[in-house]
C-alpha cells in the first residue's frame, strides 16, 4: 500500500537540515529547516512541549523530538496521526541508532555524513506510487 | 453451433489483436524502464495471449481441421499423444494452464508493488493452490463430461478471485491515498481493472455451467466474459501504460 510518510526532515538544534527526502521540492530545504526549528522553539517556549504537528491544506506535517534532533515529516491529513507517530518514530529509532548522541555531539557540520541513511529508510519512503514510478509511469 | 463458434472465433481474433497491441505497448515499456516488475506485467499479458490464442485455435479445431471425435464425443478417443493434447485444446485446458501461470505471476506483481514482502502462509496456500489448478486443467480430464470442466473453469475463477480481489482492495486503497489526479486515474483503472479480471472466469464459469444444465453454449456470459477481458485490457491500459509520472 502507499507508504505513510511523504516527505521527511532531519533538523538539527541550530535548524541545520541533516537530511532531507522531498518528492516535490518547492522550498529551500535549509530555509525550511530554520523554520521549522524556530517554530517548534517557539511553541516549547509558549506550552513545555513543542508543536507536535500542524496541518497545511490536506497535509499534517508531525513533528518528532529526540536527542536535541527535530524529525518533520508531511503526510496526507487522510491517514491516522496515530499510523504516522509510529512511521515516524521506526525512522527516529533508526536515525538514533545509526548516529548515537556521542556522534553528532562531536558533528562538525558536515551534512554528507547523513547521506547514507536514505539506504537505511528506503523502505519507509519509497512507496507503492515510487514502484510504479521506477517500473511503469 | 457451428455458427456461433465461428461468432465467437471472429470474437477472440479481435481480442487477439487487442491483446498483441497492448503486449506490443508494454514490451515497448519494458525496453524504456528495464525495470522487474515491467518484465513481470509483460510476461502476465504475453501468458494472457497465449491463453486466449489456445482459446481460437480451440474454435478453428472444431470449425476447420475436420477431425471428427473433436465434436462428435460418440466417437472414441483414439488415445494418441495428438489427440490428447487437441482433445485438452478445444477443452481450454490448455488456455487453464497458461492463465494460472498468468495469475501467480500476478501474485508475484502485487506483492512486490503493494507490500513489504511475502506473508508465508498465503504464498503457501497460493503456490498449492496453482500447482492443484495447473494439474487439474491438464490431468483431470474426461471427455464430454461438464461438470469436469465446470469444476475447472471454478478453480481458475477462485485464483483469480484469490489474487485480485487484494489487488482490488490495495488499488483502491492507493487511489484514495494518493493525491495527484494522474495517479489517481492510475490506481482507479487497476482497481476496476482488477474487477474485470475477477468476472472473466465467473462469466465463464456461468456459462459452462448453463451448459451442464443443457444450454448450447456460447451463451450471453460467454460474450460478456470476453468483453470484460477488452475491459480490463483497457483498463490494465489506463493504469500501468498511459500514466507518465511527470504529468
Amino acid at each position: 500500500m502507499v507508504k505513510v510518510l511523504q516527505d521527511l526532515y532531519i533538523i538539527s538544534e541550530g535548524g541545520i537540515v541533516l537530511y532531507h527526502r522531498v518528492f516535490d521540492e518547492k522550498l529551500d530545504d535549509q530555509l525550511f529547516g530554520g523554520l521549522m526549528s524556530a517554530l517548534n522553539s517557539f511553541a516549547e517556549e509558549l506550552t513545555n512541549e513543542g508543536l507536535s504537528n500542524f496541518e497545511l491544506q490536506d497535509k499534517r506535517y508531525t513533528l518528532i523530538r529526540k536527542n536535541d534532533i527535530l524529525f518533520v515529516a508531511s503526510s496526507s491529513n487522510k491517514i491516522k496521526a496515530k499510523k504516522v507517530i509510529e512511521e515516524l518514530q521506526l525512522i527516529v529509532n533508526h536515525f538514533i541508532d545509526l548516529y548515537p548522541k556521542e556522534i553528532l555531539e562531536t558533528w562538525e557540520g558536515d551534512v554528507a555524513i547523513f547521506l547514507d541513511f536514505e539506504k537505511e529508510i528506503e523502505d519507509s519512503l519509497e512507496g507503492t506510487i515510487q514502484k510504479f514510478q521506477k517500473a511503469f509511469w | 453451433m457451428s455458427d456461433l463458434t465461428f461468432i465467437g472465433m471472429v470474437f477472440e481474433s479481435i481480442i487477439i489483436i487487442i491483446a498483441a497491441i497492448v503486449l506490443v505497448l508494454i514490451l515497448m515499456k519494458y525496453f524504456q524502464k528495464k525495470h522487474r516488475l515491467t518484465l513481470y506485467l509483460f510476461l502476465i499479458f504475453l501468458l494472457y495471449m497465449i491463453a486466449i490464442i489456445f482459446s481460437w485455435i480451440s474454435k478453428i479445431l472444431v470449425l476447420y481441421s475436420g477431425v471428427e471425435y473433436i465434436y462428435n464425443t460418440t466417437l472414441a478417443d483414439p488415445g494418441t499423444l495428438q489427440s490428447w493434447i487437441v482433445l485438452r485444446i478445444t477443452d481450454f485446458r490448455f488456455s487453464f494452464f497458461f492463465l494460472t501461470i498468468a495469475i501467480f505471476i500476478s501474485y508475484v506483481l502485487k506483492v512486490n508493488v503493494f507490500e513489504k514482502g511475502y506473508n508465508r502462509v498465503h504464498k503457501i496456500i497460493v503456490i498449492i493452490y496453482g500447482i492443484i489448478t495447473l494439474a487439474f486443467s491438464l490431468l483431470i480430464y474426461e471427455r464430454g463430461n461438464t461438470l469436469v470442466d465446470a469444476f475447472a473453469f471454478l478453480l481458475i475463477f477462485l485464483f483469480m478471485a484469490m489474487i485480485y480481489v487484494p489487488f482490488f482492495t490495495s488499488s483502491y486503497k492507493s487511489f484514495t491515498l494518493a493525491e495527484a489526479k494522474t495517479f489517481k486515474n492510475a490506481f482507479i483503472s487497476l482497481a476496476l481493472m482488477s474487477i474485470f479480471y475477477i468476472l472473466v472466469p465467473f462469466n465463464f464459469l456461468i456459462d459452462r455451467l448453463l451448459i451442464l444444465f443443457g444450454g448450447p453454449g456460447f451463451s450471453l456470459f460467454y460474450f460478456l466474459a470476453w468483453i470484460f477481458v477488452l475491459m480490463g485490457m483497457i483498463a490494465s491500459y489506463f493504469g500501468y501504460i498511459r500514466p507518465k509520472a511527470s504529468e
